[in-house]
């Protein structure tokens, strides 16, 4: 699902607005790590571009590779051209059809035109409540890699579920995610 | 970056009031979150990114 957040300030609890339904994907659970992978990408992110002239009804780019998959991904190709747009059709975007991608765009470009420069766009592989996490860590239990990075994105996703307000998010030296209060 | 573009009659059949009728919020801040990657068995591949 892709849910849409929204509060008055930034130091406002957000509430949600809505959820769209993602209608197709590609790859398997897991961040995307180089061009051609097929992989959606796993982690904090930026809506960066509008394009109103997609080949998919509309788009808005999403700011892959951010710093931590330049540092844990493909240094010399890592891929990009990641997009939420129309149809239901992907390699490694995120599509929610004609009719969901234009009330997104609608409410992202009044976001912009409100003052925003770039909206957060975060990605999980699942809903990274405890219990869901710890049935994606039992299922993955072969990979430990994969899982401290779920368990690092988890530490985001919690801290949004605490009280809705969005952490300061940077980067540290070997790719992880760091998080502080707002 | 490219203009966003919105035609008048679109604006006016999508009010913001429509999507949650009790809310009001300045639209300053947004955040999307994608929960939710599953895999699923018969995915349509796109010909060209984007």
């Amino acid at each position: 699902m892709l849910e849409v957040w929204a509060a008055d300030r930034a130091n406002q609890p957000y509430t949600l607005l809505k959820t769209f339904r993602i209608c197709a994907t590609s790859g398997e659970l897991g961040p995307k790590r180089r061009y051609g992978d097929g992989q959606v990408p796993e982690g904090f992110y930026l809506i960066d571009q509008f394009n109103p002239e997609s080949n998919y009804y509309l788009s808005l780019h999403v700011s892959y590779p951010n710093s931590s998959d330049r540092i844990l991904g493909s240094h010399s190709n890592p891929g990009g051209d990641i997009f939420v747009h129309g149809n239901c059709v992907t390699i490694g975007c995120l599509p929610i059809t004609d009719d969901g991608i234009k009330e997104v765009y609608w409410l992202a470009a009044l976001s912009r035109q409100s003052g925003e420069k770039s909206i957060p766009i975060w990605i999980f592989p699942t809903r990274l409540n405890d219990e869901a996490f710890r049935a994606l860590a039992q299922k993955r239990r072969q990979e430990a890699e994969m899982v401290a990075f779920w368990g690092n994105l988890k530490q985001g996703f919690d801290l949004f579920a605490r009280d809705h307000r969005v952490p300061q998010i940077s980067v540290a030296h070997d790719g992880r995610y760091q998080f502080a209060a707002p | 970056m490219k203009k966003v573009g919105y035609s008048s009659a679109f604006s006016s059949q999508l009010r913001f009031g429509q999507i949650l009728p009790h809310a009001r919020f300045s639209m300053h801040n947004l955040l999307i979150r994608v929960s939710g990657l599953r895999p699923k068995k018969k995915t349509l591949v796109a010909k060209t990114f984007q």
